[in-house]
């Protein structure tokens, strides 16, 4: 009798999950999920093979030699090269169109519906939309009412399902305690019917706002209230805010966040971020593979990513970021920026400045008096550190393999050392910059 | 009879195979990249062999020839 492994049929019942959970919640991130813990289906493979032979050993059969069969190697190699693909995919925010999820509706006929609905709202009022799929556009106004107005989609292949589905989803603005909540009843139609509903929204001005969806954009304007967003796929707009500002979305294209009075707290993944005059902290937690865009931040920005971690006091100028670079001028310290491979340019920082790329080129100009304390460091990268011409401070450079330049003149030495040199001075008292790179050239010049 | 060389044999395979899921989890969820991580896999062969040498039985144990 030959044995036989376990791990045949668990892949196969695997990948059915993988279907199956894929067809039934089409909301999961499954291709995420995939992309970022496949690594533990090779740990679990393994595991298992163990305790195989540990069973075999125990029952005193003889024991395969090399524990895996060439196929299964096959299958290991493949499995990492598409898993490698999939999460550098997902990393840099490529996604495949999702398998299973063209329902037959995509050939049937669009049917629209137009309808609208109003409810008085005295006071301050919290606004809850429940709206699936589609646009949501808000507005606020000095009129004490919520008035919504709906331009349904469904997609039918004849008009009685259409209309069916219709009068499944009735477009609802109901009191719930002390919110409103605006419903348009996505989920009382079949699920396999393609129905989305874009709100033109109005609501008095004192409103908070509350969104829930899986996909669509939201649109607020001249809100005084706080704003919370919750959705799957979808890009968040907001123009003159009050309050503060908490958006979550599984995979955004763009979250726009202008005139905020409070505190913006963006979570989740996708590309762009763009945030203008906000004058409480901004929290970014997540990964974006597009532009991120600060200007004109008055209190502390925080922002972790996969490969970034960034603390910066106040930003008065302008932050920009994208994969590859960052560029920041006029920021108030002390700056904090630990990144994996980025290209830095830093101008008219102050306090002081904590910087750590493992790849990549540092440009750093501190143009404001005094001279802001300096600890930067590169793995791999040159760094150019260009000084005021009446700058106080002390510099310690090094380099392990490359060579120093010294544009500045004396009192700085450049001493080599082995691979490497050093660029050593003091001028007046003042902050002590520290820069060193491990492969790379070190330059200093007076601006 | 079941010595321990054929027992290093035959964990050979799934060792190295729970070796490379944790280097690539690592990269997922750790700074340390795969990049940076990936020779541990040629240790870990190397001391498998080692470990597989110092089992065999008989006198032919030893170095490379």
């Amino acid at each position: 009798m030959t044995r036989r492994s376990l791990t045949g049929p668990l892949i196969l019942i695997l990948i059915g999950v993988a279907f199956l959970t894929r067809n039934m919640w089409q909301e999961v991130p499954l291709f995420q999920w995939i992309a970022q813990y496949w690594p533990f289906l090779l740990i679990g493979w393994g595991a298992l093979r163990l305790v195989e032979v540990l069973i075999e050993m125990a029952r005193s059969k003889p024991l395969p030699s090399g524990g895996l069969s060439g196929g299964e190697v096959a299958l290991i190699i493949l499995l990492c090269i598409v898993g490698s693909g999939m999460y550098a995919a997902d990393r840099h925010g490529l996604h495949l169109p999702p398998f299973g999820n063209t329902s037959l509706e995509v050939f049937g006929e669009e049917n629209d519906y137009r309808t609208s609905a109003q409810k008085s709202a005295p006071g301050k009022v919290h606004v809850v939309f429940e709206n699936l799929r589609g646009n949501v556009r808000v507005n606020g106004s000095d009129e004490p009412v919520v008035k919504v107005d709906e331009h349904k989609m469904i997609r039918a292949f004849n008009k009685n399902d259409a209309d069916q589905a219709d009068r499944q989803s009735p477009l609802e603005i109901v009191t719930d305690g002390d919110r409103i909540v605006v419903r348009t009843n996505q989920d009382k139609v079949s699920h396999a019917r393609r129905i989305s509903c874009d709100l033109e929204v109005s609501v008095p001005r004192a409103a908070a706002i509350e969104g829930r969806g899986t996909s669509g954009d939201y649109d607020v304007t001249d809100v005084a209230g706080g704003i919370d967003i919750t959705s799957g796929n979808s890009g968040v707009r907001l123009n003159n805010i009050g309050g503060s500002a908490k958006v979550d979305l599984q995979r955004s294209d763009i979250v726009r966040a202008v005139d905020v009075k409070g505190d913006v707290d963006i979570e989740g993944r996708g590309n762009d971020i763009e945030l203008e005059n906000i004058a409480g902290q901004v929290t970014v937690n997540g990964s974006y593979s597009g532009t991120l865009q600060f200007k004109n931040l008055a209190k502390p920005l925080h922002l972790e990513s996969r490969n970034t971690d960034l603390k910066v006091e106040k930003v008065p100028g302008t932050i920009t970021m994208d994969l590859g670079e960052f560029t920041g001028t006029n920021l108030v310290g002390p700056v904090r920026l630990i990144t994996r491979s980025k290209d830095i340019h830093l101008e008219d920082f102050t306090q002081s400045l904590e910087l750590e790329t493992e790849r990549g080129d540092i440009e750093l100009k501190p143009g404001k008096m005094p001279v802001a304390k300096i600890d930067a460091r590169s793995r791999s990268g040159n760094i150019d550190l260009e000084l005021p011409e009446s700058a106080k401070f002390e510099l310690r450079a090094t380099t392990n393999r490359g060579e120093v330049q010294n544009e500045y003149g004396s009192p700085l030495e450049a001493v080599t050392e082995g691979e490497g040199a050093k660029l050593k001075g003091k001028v007046g008292e003042g902050a002590v910059l520290t820069i060193t790179t491990d492969r790379g050239s070190v330059t200093v010049k007076k601006s | 009879m079941m010595n321990g060389n054929e027992l290093v044999r035959a964990v050979r395979g799934p060792i190295i195979l729970i070796t490379i899921g944790t280097l690539f989890a690592l990269d997922h969820f750790t700074p340390w990249g795969f990049q940076q991580t990936w020779p541990v896999i040629l240790i870990v062969i190397g001391l498998l062999t080692l470990v597989g040498r110092a089992t065999r039985s008989g006198p032919t144990a030893g170095g490379v020839a």
